[in-house]
């Protein structure tokens, strides 16, 4: 489980710059920063406009950036957790 | 598997209600239900039917039928066959390509995609069950998938446990992957016919992969909460502008009841973007 914002147009924040609000969910479990910062969070009983007019009710969580670039940004976060991990485990005498 | 419905090779004319034209530029002024398939390959003939044409020639045009369609048109100027359009491939160099289509109807070119449209029954294939963890005496007793004459299919997923605290996840997965290329939302129409549910909820996922035991989920929308209304026609989209394609799973994080367990049952009526 995971603490994240989401401010007026439900877009997913890590930090609150004061204005947003709260939410505990577990969809971003394992997630780096910019990949939660690329995802809009609907709460149950709210609602989102889109420009185009399409209406989309909560609970729903969806990327209002282009997937591919998220992916590529996580990837790139869990590629760093590897080596970061490997480096820890050389320094305590174990073989990667 | 299937019969074929229609089969031709050319346009309209002797009583047909539709023509089917090829080429890479979307032509001006159609009249009511001319099918555009965007190719450059010449149409050597079409089959409106189930199942692929076993055996098909080069450049022909296979138009997957189903139970239900949002461009359903009847095919005949006086008689009526009415025809339910799915999905637009190609026979182009021994296989078959799924195609960018439209259809003219009402003054609008309405599209074709590959992959779905209408009834999700006819497109994602036959779905199938995986529970994702376990605990305590928690056992999924009932994993049910119907396919109903109108074109919509039925769900239902029980966990049979009682009296314990532990719970698992258990989805309904279907194997065909969405194309959602060029669309931005997928509106999904349902009844909850039943279901006794703890604070979790049902969701409708997307998936990067076929499997549900790895990968990233892309998105979700809850399609029954603790407070979802019986027994009427629901709407809900989800925003996939963002998401390429995706494998569509409903999920359920089952949760034990204080007795008998917690499920439910769902009738999906469409899933198609809107």
């Amino acid at each position: 489980m995971r603490t994240i914002y989401i401010d007026s147009e439900f877009k997913c924040h890590i930090t609150n710059d004061g204005t947003m609000t709260e939410i505990e969910t577990d969809f971003f479990d394992g997630k780096c920063d910019a990949f939660v910062e690329g995802y809009m969070f609907i709460p149950s009983g709210e609602s989102r406009t889109r420009s185009d007019g399409k209406v989309f009710h909560g609970e729903m969580i969806a990327p209002w950036k282009d997937y591919a670039e998220l992916d590529a940004a996580q990837r790139e976060y869990e590629k760093q957790l590897i080596i970061t991990y490997e480096t820890a485990l050389k320094k305590v005498g174990v073989v990667v | 598997m299937g019969t074929a419905y229609l089969y031709g090779n050319g346009g309209s004319g002797g009583g047909l209600n539709f023509k089917l034209v090829g080429g890479t530029t979307e032509p001006a002024n159609p009249k009511e239900n001319l099918i555009w398939i965007k190719t450059d390959v010449a149409i050597s003939g079409y089959s409106f039917s189930e199942a692929a044409p076993s055996e098909p020639t080069e450049g022909m045009v296979w138009i997957k039928v189903g139970f239900s369609s949002i461009i359903a048109f009847n095919a005949l100027k006086k008689n009526c066959v009415q025809v339910y359009p799915v999905s637009v491939k190609q026979y182009i160099d021994g296989a078959w390509e799924g195609m960018t289509a439209d259809i003219s109807q009402g003054g609008q070119w309405k599209p074709f995609y590959d992959g779905y449209l209408g009834s999700s029954v006819n497109n994602l294939g036959e779905p199938s069950f995986v529970v994702l963890g376990s605990g305590g005496n928690c056992t999924l007793s009932t994993k049910t998938f119907t396919q109903n004459e109108d074109g919509s299919f039925t769900v239902e997923m029980k966990n049979s446990g009682s009296g314990e605290t532990s719970w698992m996840n258990a989805a309904c997965c279907f194997p065909e992957k969405l194309d959602l290329k060029d669309v931005n939302t997928i509106t999904i129409q349902y009844i909850v016919e039943a279901y006794r549910l703890p604070s979790s909820g049902v969701v409708v996922y997307l998936r990067v992969n076929e499997s549900p035991t790895s990968g990233a989920s892309l998105a979700t929308q809850t399609i029954i909460s603790h407070t979802t209304a019986k027994n009427t026609l629901i709407t809900k989209n989800v925003d996939v502008s963002g998401v390429d394609g995706g494998y569509l799973r409903i999920f359920h994080n089952f949760a034990n009841m204080a007795e008998g367990g917690s499920y439910f049952k769902i009738k999906i009526i469409d899933i198609s973007p809107s």
